[in-house]
């Protein structure tokens, strides 16, 4: 019967069989049968029949149903045997005693005895209640006894079959019925089979006790008819683990999945105790089953080479073992051997694993590099796109999204047909000027011979924004000079182009800011060394006082240059700055007073005494004076100037307000820039290196500060200088 | 030729180029800014302008120009002045039809020179 694993099903099954046993047996046991012995048995003949359901018992035939095996015997013939000769009582007792008996001798758990006792018990016990009910004549082979038998045996095997039914479905996982359909013919056939034998048996034992070892013949067909049943079911399972196994083959799973899935496909195939999938080469080891670590035993290897990256695959199957899995039992099993027909088919599998193996290191090694190539796309700042020979899109990096403003969802599979490659290419960038490096026809640009160029376009984006790009574009030629594939790598040069102007700009406003001082000083002092005779004394000085002026003038400026390359943009790391606590109202006012012409058109709104905060004075003065100088140059002459000071919750603001022309809302932020100015430095009217407001916030920030700015066009601008309060209070003393 | 207007917004360039004209002999008028300047020519036209070229309102290019669409003034020698000596900006200058085009700093007696020059071509 089934090799029973525990579990609250199957001990339930076997609960009901024991039940159903004990039932049986006490109602045969109990009922007063009024029964007239057919033949003159013997008490011998008990022991016989005792000895001989043992030995049915022990020459079996194992036929496996997945995890779980059946073992196909001559102990029904037995029973048969002991119907036709035996009285009910002992005719079901003394079978299911040598149960027992074979039972031990098995060594068989006690799970799997209790079951088959139960189930034999059941089924004995009605085929002995059918027979003696249904035999009914005097003579042991008349036809209704025949007949009776016949009935019986079907009883048994159809009560053992439910019985074996029940606990496959617990173990196997599959319907009851379904076992059924499946074992019902080879039930009917054992039960013919085995009331042949025992009928046979028992009647050359009557007549012709002589003949008796000739019974022995259906004994053996039956029993290689058995051990045909159980190869074939075997060569089924087989089969079908051969088909998963070259399902897992040809998946493409990776390594080590298809190595733990081949050595569960072989196990199952070849009825192992263990096998183990090895890549030494890289250390990977599968074991089936799951669970056992360390094999042991008879073993039997197969190898095959995987190629270069795998080197040699191993396939080790242990055909007996010491010990199963921690917790079950000690196995009784034969140690098994492998037929040459076995040999060649492992050859084969082995083959197949080492090649399924090194495609799957293969596989993954191809991914890694493709995972690599998709982040160089994804990453790389320079946008990249990629044409098919149709001119459709089938590659847009994130980047070419920023770059162009066009979403890679909108633009893969969208198509473009100009008539060069160059053409569709700035089509589908969304180009407005498309120019070959060097400028030379874009028909030419892009050949077979020539299969590389180098293009600059203009791109409008779709919210109206132009940029200006150059893109590197290698094109795939085929057989008949079309392109087949286009590459692009876009590089956005808007922002480099951008920073050379203002270089150039800052070039053209720095040597106009040193130029202007310098006239004078050099016309003065060429004035003063070749006609300083005919300059009155008044004059002399004027000129010399001008001289002063312009070169201290010259000094803040060359120190402002400094200054500003001090500062790198958010981090003042040349700047020094000392932060103290300062009364602003007084540093306001002394930095009003500084600034030539703009007291008497400043209007100063402050608290009155003391308002503090953490500033460096002389720092604080630089700023203020940018501010205040940059109100009186952007403002009409008589125009005023607004100074606040205020207490706000965290420290000190000054804002300082002017009625000029006020800058363009796409420009506030960009005043703080180095070198940036509002007007373009070939037409502008106001002087300034573009350092100033760079230099102030910078400044500002280095003292903990920060500058801000509004502006309204045509009304006026409002730059304010915000200060941390003292350590000690939020507030102004 | 002995009255010149210079125009430039810099207050210290105009003593300087005022001195070195006074010391030659040259009646000198002086204007802060492009408007000034045109105001100055159409009340009482001088003989020659000395025009700085980048300054707050009219440039000094806008001031030459409007200068030679009007008639009586569009033989007036003018003399730019400017800080900007590439190649873009003294183009410019000769363009919108400058006499003769200096560059900050400039030499005094240069200045004079080209004074007197232009003097003797407009005689």
């Amino acid at each position: 019967m089934s090799n029973v694993e525990s579990g609250q099903r199957v001990r339930a099954t076997v609960l009901v069989t024991v039940s159903a046993g004990i039932v049986g047996t006490a109602t045969v046991t109990l009922i007063p049968w009024s029964y007239e012995p057919r033949v003159h048995a013997a008490p011998i003949w008990a022991i016989v029949l005792l000895a001989l359901s043992c030995v049915g018992e022990l020459a079996y035939v194992r036929m496996r149903h997945g995890a779980s095996a059946e073992d196909l015997t001559f102990y029904e013939a037995v029973v048969v045997a002991g119907v036709l000769l035996l009285p009910p009582v002992a005719a079901t007792l003394v079978p299911l005693a040598a149960l027992i008996a074979a039972s031990g001798i098995l060594r068989r758990r006690p799970v799997k005895t209790m079951f088959n006792l139960g189930s034999y018990a059941a089924s004995t016990s009605a085929m002995v209640a059918i027979y003696t009910s249904l035999a009914g004549s005097r003579q042991p082979f008349s036809a209704q006894s025949v007949a009776a038998v016949v009935v019986a045996a079907v009883a048994f095997a159809a009560v053992n079959l439910v019985a074996l039914a029940a606990v496959l479905s617990a173990t196997e996982r599959t319907p009851v019925v379904a076992v059924i359909r499946a074992e019902w013919r080879l039930s009917a056939f054992m039960a013919v089979g085995n009331v042949a034998l025992g009928a046979v048996a028992v009647s050359l034992a009557m007549q012709t006790p002589v003949l008796l070892p000739f019974s022995a013949l259906p004994a053996l067909t039956l029993g290689y008819a058995y051990r045909a049943v159980a190869r074939g079911a075997d060569e089924r399972a087989r089969t079908s683990h051969l088909v998963t196994l070259g399902g897992v083959l040809a998946a493409g799973r990776p390594p080590h999945s298809v190595l733990l899935e081949v050595a569960n496909a072989v196990h199952q195939a070849f009825d192992t105790a263990a096998v183990r999938a090895l890549v030494p080469s890289r250390g990977w080891v599968a074991t089936a089953p799951a669970g056992l670590t360390h094999p042991g035993g008879q073993v039997e290897t197969f190898d095959a080479d995987g190629g270069e990256e795998v080197g040699v695959v191993q396939l080790q199957l242990f055909l007996s073992e010491r010990s199963r899995a921690a917790g079950s039992r000690p196995w009784r099993g034969k140690p098994r051997r492998l037929g040459e027909s076995e040999r060649a088919l492992l050859t084969s599998i082995v083959q197949m694993l080492a090649s399924s193996v090194g495609t799957a290191v293969h596989a993954d090694a191809l991914r890694e590099e493709t995972a690599k190539l998709t982040s160089v796309v994804e990453n790389a700042s320079d946008g990249i796109v990629v044409l098919d020979g149709t001119g459709t899109v089938v590659l847009w990096s994130p980047a070419l999204e920023l770059i162009t403003g066009r979403e890679q969802q909108i633009m893969v599979g969208r198509q473009s047909t100009k008539p060069d490659p160059l053409r569709t290419l700035g089509e589908i960038l969304g180009a407005t000027v498309v120019e070959a490096l060097p400028p030379i026809d874009l028909t030419k640009a892009l050949r077979p011979d020539q299969p590389c160029a180098a293009v600059q376009f203009t791109l409008r984006r779709p919210d109206g924004e132009e940029r200006h790009v150059r893109a590197s574009v290698s094109a795939l030629f085929g057989a008949d000079s079309a392109v087949q594939k286009m590459v692009a790598i876009v590089h956005d040069v808007t922002a480099d182009e951008r920073l050379a102007r203002l270089k150039g700009d800052f070039v053209a406003t720095v040597s106009h800011e040193l130029r202007t001082p310098i006239t004078p000083i050099k016309g003065y002092a060429h004035l003063l060394a070749t006609r300083g005779h005919a300059m009155g004394d008044e004059q002399r000085m004027r000129a010399l006082r001008v001289i002063e002026d312009r070169a201290d003038h010259l000094s803040k400026l060359v120190d402002d240059l400094l200054l500003a390359s001090k500062m790198s943009a958010g981090a003042p790391s040349g700047l020094h700055v000392e932060v103290g606590e300062h009364d602003v109202v007084a540093l306001v006012h002394q930095a009003i007073a500084g600034v030539p012409n703009l007291a008497t058109r400043t209007v100063l709104d402050a608290p009155t005494g003391q308002a503090r905060a953490r500033c460096d004075s002389t720092r604080l003065n630089q700023c203020l004076t940018n501010l205040l100088t940059n109100a009186q140059k952007y403002s009409p002459p008589a125009s005023t100037i607004r100074v606040t000071v205020s207490t706000t919750a965290n420290g000190i603001a000054i804002a300082v307000t002017d009625e000029g022309r006020g800058i363009p809302s796409d420009e506030l932020e960009r005043i703080f820039h180095r070198f940036h100015r509002v007007e373009d430095s070939m037409t502008m009217t106001t002087d300034g290196t573009g350092l100033g407001l760079f230099i102030t916030r910078e400044l500002a920030r280095a003292m903990g500060g920060e500058v801000l700015v509004t502006s309204e066009l045509g009304t006026g601008s409002t730059f304010t200088l915000r200060l941390q309060a003292p350590a000690a209070s939020t507030s102004a003393a | 030729m002995r009255s010149v207007l210079v125009v430039d917004d810099e207050p210290n360039v105009r003593s300087l180029v005022r001195d070195v004209l006074e010391l030659n002999g040259y009646q000198v008028r002086e204007a802060s800014n492009g408007d000034e300047a045109l105001t100055a020519v159409d009340a009482e036209p001088p003989d020659c302008v000395v025009l700085d070229v980048m300054m707050p309102g009219l440039s000094g290019i806008d001031v030459l120009a409007a200068l030679r669409r009007r008639p009586p003034h569009d033989s007036l020698p003018v003399l730019l002045l400017s800080a900007a000596d590439d190649d873009h900006a003294t183009w410019a200058g000769w363009r919108a039809g400058a006499s003769c085009y200096l560059t900050k700093p400039f030499d005094p007696d240069m200045l004079t020179a080209w004074l007197l020059r232009l003097s003797a071509d407009v005689a």
